[in-house]
């Protein structure tokens, strides 16, 4: 619990098991929700083969966030700060192939850079080791749509958490209860875990994915919002606990 | 055309149709009479298995990939169509096999008497020549910036590395914030090869474990995925390859003649 005195940013990675679940839109919109009610929060993707944030936010300038740390090491002028949103962002351009990454090195720059806000969410791919966040992370949420190849391997995962004594959260997504999605007893009984709250099939959500702008922006009424803040509710009230 | 011809496809989003894609252009190939196989190289989420029915394999792609098995030790056949498939095994770590296991790997596919191998990959960025060298690259999109994005971006590394490569279009919907083909093709230097509809029968099959090819031969995402199959098998020349079918087809060839 030492641990836990030292740090004040609550850390949420964001990720799944399964590609296209909507890992990103989840981060961008949740952590736009935390900074509309009021929190100070940054945004870090941490997709560096495929990024996806500076896209879904319409950013082409300065993106070079991750790149930038690599070759300078410095943090402070890595991060940008997005207007609109109200967000600190620390983005990936391009994708990072080549980059031997020092993951020490991001682990303890991400350390020096939880004092300075209340949330921090990390937009973390499956495709990359996650051991290398689980010192750092408070929280991992999980997303899924409601079919068998996204939560199929989801105890697997969930057993390793619970290894590690990390808190984890189900999402659900693009939910529509048509007859063949599984439906929510099922997951929980095959995985063991509670979801943590369900995000419906929302139109607006890809109308907003060609112009950059989060939903929660752009719809603050739409259902897809209003299940985020609904989220965003929850994921404030575990911040307390 | 060489055989077997091996298809690698690919995509560095996830969630946009590979395995859905890779399933059903294998089960058309078999349906057509062609000697089939199908390789889950997922090695972190595999699903090759939920899509035919086959979740229980418990010796797959990476014994083969990793020297353990040979390519008949790990070959499970579809019974509904007599496909050969090496099924993906569950695993938290993504192996990466050594250039000596690669090579073999390699060496017992080019050998083997199939005359199509499709491998279906995981997300993310895969170098050409890694495990195989595939005769060509199918690099899936959907009709939105996000994946486009990353599809072009994994041409253009193919590009450097001499590799063949096509895009199909998955999830069509021809909504008015879709990316339409030919805004996708400015951006594009090689072919567009296939184009899958958005189709309601897709998560029903998924979630009956038969791949819609079998399920539903009139669904338009089976149209389109034996249209593929046609393409592929034809050669891949679209010109002299595409036959127009039905009545229109009927009445170009009567007057073709």
């Amino acid at each position: 619990m030492n641990r836990e005195k030292k740090r004040k940013a609550y850390c949420i990675a964001v990720t799944s098991l399964k590609g296209g679940v909507g890992k990103t839109t989840i981060s961008v919109n949740l952590a736009s929700a935390l900074s509309t009610i009021g929190h100070k929060v940054l945004l870090v993707d941490g997709s560096i083969y495929n990024p996806g944030i500076a896209l879904a936010l319409g950013i082409e300038d300065n993106a070079e966030g991750l790149r930038k740390i690599m070759k300078e090491g410095n943090l402070k002028e890595s991060v940008i700060s997005d207007k609109r949103t109200g967000l600190d962002l620390l983005l990936v351009d391009k994708p990072m192939l080549t980059v031997k990454i020092a993951k020490p090195n991001i682990v303890r720059l991400l350390d020096k850079v939880k004092d300075s806000y209340e949330f921090v969410i990390i937009d973390v791919p499956h495709n990359i080791p996650m051991d290398m966040l689980f010192r750092f992370i408070d929280e991992i949420m999980i997303t899924a749509t409601p079919d068998m190849p996204a939560v199929a391997h989801l105890p697997k995962l969930y057993s390793i958490l619970r290894r590690k004594r990390i808190r984890s959260g189900l999402i659900m997504n693009a939910v529509e209860r048509r007859g063949y999605d599984l439906d929510y007893n099922t997951i929980r009984e095959s995985t063991g875990i509670d979801p943590l709250g369900e995000l419906p099939r929302d139109e607006n959500v890809y109308r907003c994915a060609m112009d950059g702008t989060p939903v929660v922006l752009k719809y603050r009424n739409s259902p897809f919002s209003v299940g985020i803040y609904r989220i965003a509710k929850a994921v404030e009230r575990r911040q307390k606990i | 055309m060489r055989t077997p011809y091996i298809i690698r496809i690919g995509a560095q989003k996830g969630g946009v149709g590979k395995t859905t894609i890779a399933v059903n252009l294998a089960v058309a190939l078999k349906l057509m009479g062609y000697n089939t196989l199908l390789i889950d190289a997922d090695s972190t989420n595999p699903s090759i298995g939920f899509h035919l029915g086959m979740e229980n394999a418990n010796m797959g792609t990476r014994a083969f990939a990793t020297g353990k098995a040979r390519i008949k030790d790990v070959v499970h056949v579809h019974a509904p169509t007599g496909l050969h498939v090496i099924p993906g095994v569950v695993s938290d770590k993504p192996y990466v096999p050594t250039a000596e296991q690669s090579r073999r790997f390699s060496k017992e596919l080019r050998d083997s008497n199939y005359q199509f191998i499709i491998i279906d990959t995981q997300p993310g960025y895969m170098k050409a020549d890694s495990m195989t060298r595939a005769d060509l690259h199918l690099i899936v999109t959907m009709p939105n910036m996000e994946s486009c994005a990353s599809a072009l971006r994994l041409a253009a590394e193919f590009d450097r590395e001499g590799a063949k490569h096509s895009i199909g279009v998955n999830r069509i919907r021809n909504r008015a914030y879709e990316l339409s083909l030919s805004e996708i093709l400015e951006g594009y230097s090689g072919k567009v090869i296939g184009e899958f509809p958005e189709d309601e029968s897709v998560p029903i099959s998924i979630a009956e474990h038969i791949p819609s090819v079998l399920l539903n031969r009139r669904a338009r995402f089976s149209k389109s995925a034996m249209r593929l199959a046609e393409r592929i098998a034809i050669g891949l020349e679209p010109e002299q390859g595409r036959k127009t079918g039905g009545f229109f087809g009927w009445l170009l060839r009567l007057f073709q003649r």
